[in-house]
């Protein structure tokens, strides 16, 4: 009833043979496992980290992206402010000397109006004092021969 | 069969107690002696084998199966075993080998479901073993379906441990180291044979204890099943009481002790399981002289 039999010496065989068994099929292949899903664990989390310090690089990358083309968005204004102030100012250069040229040109062709006009003026009196002359004189002047008075005359008008 | 056919209530308890044995004296049924090696108890050697072939069938058809990504129920609920075997291990035993925790959960399986055994109600496979017997013209079978109740099946375990655990102390101290430890230890110098006779004490309580707990444990869960059988059909018998109150009765405590026989059961497992680890680390520990 309560006795050590031989059944201890099978007992022993099939617990070796047991533990052998579940070494090799159960034990140690459910370790791996459950080492690899630590390992995946860890990766995850380790990528995770590694994928949210890209994101602030990232983030931050592109804060720097945008300061710098506001800055040359605004700095491209201003250039172009100045340009346009320089081209205004030019133009108001080029139309004030253009005005003046243009002024002084008008002026010389007016002068020369006159002179041409007084040059007729005065060839159209000399042409009347000559033919009031011969009004008076009844007899023609001979132009030749008073030439030099006549030029004379001109030249006094 | 509960005390039916004539039977007393004696010999329907002996009955319960008594192996299906080759080699036994074929009048008592029983081993010659407390230690006998020429007798088998095959009724032990067919469960724990069963089991044991079954744990290495069912290993060896999920072998592939685990997985490391989301893990089914019954991987995690052996996730959850190993997991905790490997916290004992780490803890006292940070060295161990493989084979270390694969005996732990061994111990802790295989044990659990021998255990477990117990909740089978109590007649049912001895009626089954005796109505094959009848068919072949045997008159009484003897078949006890709990094998840890039986002083073997634990032996044999704490044997191994007890196997493992001198080799480990051989290990840890060295051979003089082991020969100090029995000579000076822990008396010290002056101690003399105490210190060999309490070093022998201190070394082979442990495996002893560890089988003689499980054993009694299991023996007793086992008896007082086939108690409570007796003493609900037997004693309302005594006092005329029908069967509308036996059954009933039988019914109330048998549920009540299985319940606590599967705590039982369980506990036995995991007490021989951690105590295994435990010892082991204890015996890896260089001792200090």
């Amino acid at each position: 009833m309560v006795a050590i039999t031989g059944t201890l010496i099978v007992q022993i065989a099939v617990f070796l043979a047991l533990i052998w068994v579940l070494r090799r099929w159960l034990w140690g292949p459910l370790l791996g496992v459950m080492d690899e899903r630590k390992k995946r664990i860890a990766d995850g989390l380790a990528a995770a980290e590694r994928g949210e310090h890209h994101l602030e690089l990232a983030d931050k990358r592109a804060r720097e992206a945008l300061r710098e083309a506001k800055e040359q968005a605004s700095e491209i204004i201003a250039s172009a402010q100045r340009r346009a102030d320089e081209i205004i100012d030019a133009a108001k250069v080029d139309a004030h000397t253009e005005g003046e040229r243009i002024i002084v040109s008008a002026r010389s062709e007016i002068e020369q109006q006159i002179n041409l006009a007084r040059e007729d003026l005065r060839r159209q009196v000399v042409a009347l004092a000559i033919q009031g002359a011969e009004r008076v004189l009844r007899r023609e002047v001979d132009a030749a021969a008073n030439e030099d008075v006549l030029e004379q005359l001109a030249t006094q008008l | 069969m509960a005390g039916g056919g004539g039977e007393s209530s004696s010999e329907y308890i002996t009955h319960h107690l008594i192996n299906w044995c080759i080699g036994c004296n074929p009048q008592t049924h029983a081993p010659s002696g407390l230690v006998d090696f020429s007798a088998f108890n095959l009724d032990v050697i067919i469960v724990s084998g069963f089991f044991a072939v079954g744990l290495a069938v069912f290993a060896w058809f999920m072998r592939r199966s685990w997985t490391a990504g989301t893990p089914g129920r019954v991987q995690y609920a052996l996730e959850f075993i190993i997991e905790y075997i490997n916290e004992q291990i780490q803890v006292t035993f940070p060295k161990a080998n493989h084979y270390v925790g694969a005996m732990a959960i061994t111990i802790f399986i295989w044990v659990f479901l021998m255990n477990a055994m117990d909740l089978i109600p109590v007649d049912l496979i001895s009626s089954i073993a005796g109505g094959i017997g009848a068919l072949f013209g045997v008159e009484t079978v003897y078949f006890r379906h709990v094998p840890t109740a039986t002083l073997d099946v634990p032996f044999a375990m704490a044997i191994v441990v007890f196997v493992l655990m001198v080799a480990y102390q051989f290990k840890a101290n060295g051979p003089v180291g082991y020969v100090k430890r029995m000579l000076f230890h822990p008396y010290g110098k002056y101690g003399g044979p105490a210190n060999i006779l309490t070093t022998l004490i201190d070394d082979l309580s442990k495996p002893v204890s560890l089988a003689l707990r499980l054993f009694g444990n299991m023996f007793a869960g086992e008896l007082i099943f086939a108690l409570l059988a007796l003493l609900t059909f037997s004693a309302l018998q005594s006092f005329s009481a029908s069967v509308l109150w036996w059954a009933p009765t039988h019914f109330v405590t048998g549920v009540l002790w299985s319940l606590f026989d599967l705590l039982i059961a369980a506990l036995q497992a995991f007490i021989f399981g951690v105590l295994t680890i435990v010892y082991l680390g204890m015996a890896q520990q260089a001792a200090e002289h």
